[in-house]
């Protein structure tokens, strides 16, 4: 699994990322009420807004870690967002994304970097 | 909370701290020579000579000694007594915008209270607190589709959405990337069908149109709600929210968001405003509706309370990614129509549109009779329709204006071919003895 400094996790099966954001950023955020997923085929760069979390007073959007096409998501969230409190790194995944460039995932932060970044 | 002022030695302090020995050295920015040397020695009117200079200025005015016609958005009806004593009350008078909302349990009510007439009129599923006016709401409203459907870049208007509405929509679309295309009208004063069957997209996101419309026509919303759901565009239905005591609700009609101004309920026409807009929409879109809105809960002790809910749409907390940064709740207004509404209830309501109804179609099939006059349509109207005068408009104007009848609207400003075309609108305080001589001023001039 990877991070970045916007407080995203990845994890590679393949070609195709999992998504989601990190216990650090569901803990900040607090209870969250809604989630605006991205639609599906979409083509996004890494960087990119692709969705957003709503909690009662506050709003966080979510970045794409890679490049890559996004080829499903968590449509559970949808009736469900509060998922992301419960298993953040888990059930509560956001998307999934067809990686373009590999090597990306290696620019990522690993789990001690982020750690270091949050600490 | 009480102001309190600097004192003497705070004052003293902060000087010293900037280093400026005396206050009046921080407006010396200010040139001399636009300054006043001393006081002005003449101290003007007395209150008492001020009020009577007033007066005489307002006599100059005799409009309000004229039968009044004229309509197009904004209209002559009763204010019942009971709107002015509520609204009046300093706590809803003089407060500001609640920006610690719970601790305004009464307000967050009447907000609460304002919404939930709005839906039951409107038939709509969730209503904001209200915006500016009826011509934000429009643009608003044409903001939500493109928000809703990102991938749509045309929406469709119709001409007979009132011109100032569609100025402001015109405005807040001017920086977005879409395409607007506005819907003729067709021989008989509506909105042509074919015309939008033809030109409707899978990348049309809305159709924004006015039924009763700008000519006072009620229009085929049905129609054209089937039309745009075959290509899944939203329907924007204005309206002047009276109708809906007469004629089926937007809800029932199959629009998606429904827009207008309250002030046919409890808002003085007042040169023009203020006034309040309504904005109310499916629940599917409350994501993307913008300003406040206000929902009932209980407390932790199970107790009935109100709060202002759904805020991270907003832009105290999205900053620009908020639904809309250019709205505020024009609280006073839209309390002023809501003690309105109440004051009807629902009977009440569908009296007082009925009375309107009625009394526009008395004075419109007795002009039928009239020599020189005839009318641009023959569909269904609600309190307003268009009447044609043979003779040159402004010789009619003159008649009426000197029998004290001030007889419509001229439509020439707003539409170039209606050049003999009056917009007339009949509300309650017409009588019939007032509507007869309408028709006798028309008859023998």
């Amino acid at each position: 699994m990877k991070y970045t400094e916007s407080h995203e996790w990845i994890e590679l099966s393949g070609k195709i990322g999992i998504v989601g954001v990190t216990d650090y950023a569901q803990k900040e955020l607090g209870e969250i009420v809604y989630v605006e997923l991205p639609e599906k085929g979409r083509r996004v760069s890494s960087g990119e807004e692709v969705a957003v979390l709503e909690s009662t007073k506050a709003a966080a959007d979510i970045y794409s870690p890679v490049s890559g096409t996004i080829v499903e998501v968590n449509e559970r969230l949808k009736d469900n967002a509060q998922l992301i409190n419960e298993s953040p790194q888990g059930e509560g995944w956001v998307f999934k994304i067809a990686l373009d460039h590999l090597s990306e995932w290696d620019s990522l932060l690993d789990e001690k970097g982020y750690l270091a970044l949050v600490m | 909370m009480d102001f309190v002022s600097n004192q003497e030695p705070q004052l003293k302090r902060m000087l010293e701290k900037i280093g400026v020995a005396d206050p009046l050295e921080l407006f010396e920015a200010i040139p001399k020579k636009i300054l006043l040397p001393r006081p002005i020695q003449d101290d003007g009117l007395s209150e008492f000579e001020g009020m009577r200079r007033m007066e005489q200025i307002a006599a100059a005015n005799t409009f309000p000694s004229f039968d009044n016609y004229l309509g197009a958005g904004s209209y002559e009806h009763h204010v019942p007594a009971l709107v002015h004593a509520i609204c009046s009350k300093s706590e809803f008078l003089t407060a500001y915008t609640p920006y610690q909302p719970e601790a305004s349990q009464g307000m967050l009510q009447s907000i609460f209270e304002y919404q939930s007439a709005i839906c039951a009129l409107t038939g709509m599923e969730v209503s904001n607190a209200s915006v500016y006016d009826g011509a934000s709401a429009c643009a608003e409203a044409a903001l939500m589709s493109l928000r809703t459907q990102k991938k749509r870049n045309q929406i469709l208007i119709g001409e007979t959405l009132h011109p100032h509405y569609r100025g402001v929509v015109d405005h807040y679309l001017r920086s977005q990337a879409v395409e607007v295309l506005t819907i003729p009208i067709s021989s008989d004063g509506r909105l042509d069908l074919e015309f939008v069957k033809k030109r409707i997209s899978p990348q049309t996101a809305s159709l924004l149109v006015q039924s009763p419309s700008f000519l006072g026509v009620m229009d085929e919303i049905p129609r054209l709600c089937v039309v745009a759901k075959e290509v899944g565009a939203l329907l924007i239905l204005c309206a002047n929210p009276l109708v809906y005591g007469l004629y089926r609700s937007a809800g029932e009609a199959g629009a998606d968001i429904a827009v207008g101004d309250c002030q046919p309920f409890g808002i003085p026409m007042q040169f023009g405003g203020p006034y309040a807009g309504y904005i109310a929409c499916k629940e599917s879109l409350v994501r993307q509706l913008p300003g406040r809105i206000v929902g009932e809960t209980v407390d932790t002790q199970g107790r009935r309370g109100f709060v202002l809910t759904l805020q991270a749409r907003e832009q105290h907390i999205r900053r620009e990614k908020a639904t809309s940064n250019i709205c505020t709740n024009q609280a006073l207004a839209a309390l002023a129509a809501l003690v309105a509404l109440l004051w009807y209830g629902k009977e009440g309501v569908r009296k007082l549109a009925l009375t309107n109804f009625q009394r526009a179609a008395y004075l419109k099939q007795r002009l039928k009779s009239v020599k020189g006059v005839s009318f641009l349509s023959e569909a269904p109207h609600f309190n307003e329709f268009v009447v044609r005068f043979e003779d040159p408009l402004n010789q009619v104007l003159a008649r009426f204006r000197e029998k004290g009848i001030e007889p419509g609207l001229p439509l020439e400003r707003y539409f170039s071919t209606l050049n003999q075309h009056l917009l007339v609108a009949v509300t309650e305080t017409k009588s019939k003895a007032q509507l007869d001589r309408y028709v006798e001023v028309a008859r023998h001039g």
